[in-house]
């Protein structure tokens, strides 16, 4: 049997809307934002005409498949963004969930074993024991648009030598396509004009989760081979056939209709879309993608206040909306309301208080007593039973309590101020101390710090939870609030050379880097913001392979530690260590070592895995059972392509 | 008087001139991110950041010499070339081409409809001094003052699009597309916009006209037209009005402006309208230069030419004032 897996990691919001849908088919992931959406919703005005296709059940349902009724405009209500399908931004979720509206994937993970999967442009894949080699051979069907031809092996092996691992494209994936801490490059080779072949030096049993090919987006080499030989990044992400994905021909289900910036990005049903005719002849293709997707349309409709899209879901004129866990009451039980909730409670997000270990952040909180004195300040148990209201789970490490890997012990925090007030003291160099009930440094006045996070229901209530206990243990604290995409670029991500270094950035003598998020030192490279604490961005990844999460969040080196962090062991050799023992199983008592050792250290203040909440209109068909019954058993993912209207209109 | 206007569009030009060379000085005196992305990315990759920053500098013209990147800056400018938006992923140029008519359908509008209604009401207010009527027009024009724009649509959305159905909670962009600007759908859901940032800008113009048409009401010509049997409309119209609107049309421009940066910005966030306010707001809150500088120059523009056009109009309403010597 044919075995694969998706990796990758997602810095992503609390209230991602789209996120959770997506998680099910990848260990780890990439960047989203907060209060986006991804893989739902649509919407009307359109042509609401119906029709009927036949043939025979949908997966997971009792429907059969002559009963569901095509047509309608299905708008989700996203407080994302609509900015382009550019597939080379793919670092951003949000960006990614617009991208997979128009391309398919390699596959979808179904459950933990390798052999178990939805393929979706890889037809099969070969897993050679002892795990060193996978062949992925590519389906026959595969088109792009515009005249660009087939989708080969030879085109994905273009994208991995011009662009993916290309010095000048910068791309963030770029370090998955090594192994191990010394970066060994994985071996790519064309078998046929279908087939490619991955090869790492050594077995893994992790490897076919971390291959990286099933979650890129090719692209016709005609398109970027200009902007290739000029090595010019920036004109690649702003050709417009690249912004809107206009080669994606039968790749993904739907095809870009409209877009209106900072508005809405309306898609249209693909007419040759190629998994409905894999659908008729492949066993293991449920047969509901045989007329998929159902709906006309299928819009992302965007809205800066999430109260807005929720009023505009109550008035019946958008079919689906994220739900902050502090609405979920008001939603419960509302019959009249004439909508449905979906939980989501296998989140594999991680959502924690930031920590800037970076030159520019407060020197102290690289001291690990400062830490633990934040972790009894903002104390993760108050926030899931009083912000979250008890819908989101408690969690004292990287990983679900639910996760395979969760520890049995991991070190909590009972909430005292006056322990945090005793830490304080004794963590801070020594001229740091109270004078009364105030915090001082070095200068005689009170210490301030800065928290940045996107406004929402749920960060705003956060972070005033945060000022207030600070407040009590005589530190000040600003609020300042910005945007997900200035989150990221001016807070989040280093940029620039730290005050008073002036060599060349980079770790070690050879001056490497951890990609764009991590592109050096703590000392030598700062973001272009000063900030102390962050909220809003969490990180989400799937719950097979913690130890490269782990290695890539808070390993000195990892392309995703933009804190700045410096443990004092070294998380990508442990990493190494579980990803190159025997089995999974053998790999165990590693990663929950990493999982204790981040619990103690808390280099950043472990929060919570908050639940999933979306509201549909009644109308729509086939969301998925709610709650699910596992991880894998969510229907989200996917979800645009398996929901229907109950009478094959939107009723606008 | 028309040779004070031809001076003053050629000022315009000039003006606009100083503000763009400003502009520029202060971009080339600032740190080029694009420049230090361009090292960052080569120092991390063990390439010699000066020659990437050169390679950067060639490719972006920046090896040139300043007075040529002026000029080039400056054709750039006058020739719409004005950059990318990060923000709006699009040329800047095509990025205002396509919000301006979002917020220029309900702004112009209220801009009319206040002024219209608020010197009516304010006129008929000082016309009849502590009266019912003077008190309904104050209680009104203290309720459009006080109460914040947000919260008023918020209460709106849910009493007349959630509630009773009867308006759409946001805007559809797709729907002058589809109907066309004028079209009924696309004016209902323009309503809720339209009636909140109406009530902030009817009650200034209100309060304003009121106090400066009760001044003028006790001025020898308006008790010399009264005596002269002059009716109650020509009264207002012909002598109140004409007096009291010369003050007033100097804060035609600067109430064009304050609905634009404030009342647009938080109306298009709340009902999702893709229009100049929320484009400059994301802007601003994104960093993207390109749009930051085309909508302060968009400004500057605006306020330029709306000071023409009151200096004009000063002129019109009271021929006392002549520019004709100047």
């Amino acid at each position: 049997m044919p075995s694969g897996n998706k990796r990758r990691n997602q810095l992503a919001g609390d209230e991602d809307g789209g996120e959770g849908g997506l998680d099910r088919r990848r260990v780890m992931q990439y960047m989203a934002a907060t209060g986006v959406a991804a893989s739902i919703a649509g919407c009307s005005s359109g042509d609401d005409s119906t029709s009927t296709t036949s043939g025979t059940t949908t997966s997971g349902t009792s429907v059969s498949q002559d009963e569901i009724p095509s047509g309608g405009t299905f708008i989700y209500g996203t407080t994302g963004n609509t900015n382009g399908l550019n597939v080379f931004r793919v670092g951003d979720g949000e960006t990614s969930a617009r991208a997979e509206m128009v391309m398919d994937l390699g596959y979808v993970r179904e459950s933990p074993e390798y052999s178990d999967f939805l393929p979706l442009w890889f037809e099969d894949m070969t897993v050679e024991q002892p795990v060193n080699q996978i062949d992925i051979k590519l389906r026959e069907n595969l088109q792009f648009g515009e005249g660009y031809g087939e989708l080969t092996a030879e085109d994905y092996l273009w994208c991995i030598d011009n662009i993916w691992t290309a010095d000048w494209a910068n791309f963030t994936y770029a370090s998955e396509f090594t192994v191990g801490s010394d970066e060994e490059p994985i071996q790519f080779e064309k078998v046929d004009k279908y087939t490619i072949r991955e090869t790492i030096p050594n077995s893994r049993p992790f490897f076919p989760y971390n291959e990286p090919l099933s979650y890129m987006f090719p692209i016709p080499k005609e398109i970027a081979q200009p902007y290739v030989e000029d090595q010019n990044a920036e004109g690649l992400a702003q050709d417009n056939a690249i912004m809107r994905a206009t080669f994606n021909g039968n790749l993904g289900p739907w095809d870009l209709k409209r877009w209106s910036q900072q508005s809405i990005m309306e898609f249209e049903r693909g007419e040759d879309y190629y998994l409905r005719e894999a659908a008729a002849n492949d066993d293991r293709v449920p047969e509901i993608f045989t007329e998929a997707p159902y709906f006309d349309e299928y819009h992302f409709q965007y809205f800066d206040k999430a109260q807005t899209a929720r009023q505009a879901l109550q008035a019946g004129e958008i079919d689906a909306t994220f739900i902050p866990s502090t609405q979920v009451g008001s939603y419960e039980n509302n019959e009249s309301d004439d909508l449905q909730l979906y939980e989501n409670p296998y989140r594999a997000w991680s959502g924690y208080l930031g920590i800037n270990h970076r030159a520019n952040g407060w020197s102290q909180l690289r001291n690990k007593e400062v830490r633990h004195a934040l972790a009894h300040i903002y104390n993760n148990n108050f926030v899931v039973e009083n912000i979250a209201d008890g819908r989101a789970a408690a969690q004292n490490t990287l990983h679900p309590s639910w996760g395979p890997y969760a520890p049995d012990d991991p070190v909590t925090f009972e909430g005292s101020l006056e322990t945090a007030r005793e830490l304080l003291e004794s963590g801070t160099s020594s001229d740091y101390g109270y004078s009364g009930d105030t915090f001082v440094g070095p200068d005689g006045n009170q210490v301030e710090l800065t928290v940045v996070y996107q406004s929402g229901e749920t960060d705003d209530l956060r972070a005033a939870y945060l000022k207030q206990r600070l407040n009590q243990v005589g530190i000040a604290l600003n609020q300042e609030t910005t945007s997900w995409t200035s989150l990221l670029s001016n807070f989040f991500q280093p940029g620039q050379k730290a005050s008073g270094f002036s060599g060349t950035i980079g770790y070690g003598e050879d001056n490497t880097s951890g990609g764009p998020y991590n592109p050096g030192p703590w000392d030598e490279v700062v973001s272009s913001n000063s900030w102390d604490f962050m909220l809003t961005l969490g990180f989400s990844y799937g719950p097979l392979t913690p130890a490269g999460t782990i290695a890539s969040l808070f390993g000195e080196q990892g392309n995703f530690n933009a804190y700045g962090y410096t443990p004092d062991r070294d998380l990508g050799a442990m990493r190494d260590e579980a990803q190159t023992a025997e089995s999974r199983e053998a790999a165990q008592s590693t990663i929950q070592e990493m999982l204790s050792y981040l619990s103690e250290e808390r280099p950043v203040i472990f929060e919570y895995n908050p639940f999933n909440f979306y509201a549909y209109r009644n109308q729509v068909q086939n969301i998925g059972e709610s709650p699910p019954e596992s991880y894998w058993n969510m229907l989200q993912d996917r979800s645009s392509t398996r929901m229907y209207f109950s009478n094959g209109s939107s009723g606008r | 008087m028309k040779w004070y206007i031809v001076k003053r569009i050629l000022w315009t030009f000039v003006a606009v001139w100083i503000a763009l060379t400003f502009t520029f000085a202060l971009v080339t005196a600032s740190p080029n991110q694009g420049q230090m992305q361009a090292m960052m990315s080569c120092a991390t990759t063990g390439e010699d950041p000066a020659e990437c920053r050169e390679q950067f500098r060639e490719r972006e013209g920046l090896d040139t010499p300043v007075t040529e990147r002026y000029v080039n800056y400056m054709v750039n400018m006058a020739t719409l070339n004005w950059g990318w938006s990060d923000s709006r992923s699009q040329m800047v140029i095509p990025a205002i081409l396509s919000a301006w008519k979002f917020t220029a359908q309900y702004a112009i509008p209220v801009l009319i409809l206040s002024t219209l209604i608020g010197y009516g009401i304010g006129l008929y207010s000082a016309y009849k001094p502590y009266t019912v009527t003077d008190y309904a027009g104050s209680f009104v024009a203290f309720f459009g003052i006080s109460i914040p724009n947000f919260w008023f649509a918020i209460v709106l959305i849910m009493l007349f699009a959630v509630n009773i159905d009867a308006l759409p909670v946001y805007y559809q962009s797709g729907i002058p597309l589809e109907y066309g600007w004028l079209s009924v759908r696309n004016f209902l859901q323009l309503v809720l916009p339209i009636t909140v940032l109406l009530t902030a800008s009817l009650a200034w113009q209100m309060r304003y006209s009121r106090a400066q048409a009760l001044e003028q009401m006790n001025q020898e010509f308006v008790k010399v037209a009264k005596a002269k049997g002059a009716s109650q409309y020509r009264l207002m119209i012909h002598h109140v009005l004409r007096m009291a609107a010369v003050p007033l049309s100097t804060s035609f421009v600067g109430s064009l402006l304050a609905i634009f940066w404030s009342g647009s910005v938080i109306i298009e966030q709340i009902f999702a309208i893709p229009g100049l306010g929320y484009m400059t707001y994301t802007a601003i809150v994104e960093q993207d230069t390109a749009l930051i500088l085309a909508t302060t120059l968009l400004t500057v523009f605006l306020a330029i030419i709306g000071n023409l056009l009151e200096d004009i109009a000063y002129v019109v309403l009271d021929p006392r004032i002549d520019y004709g010597n100047r």
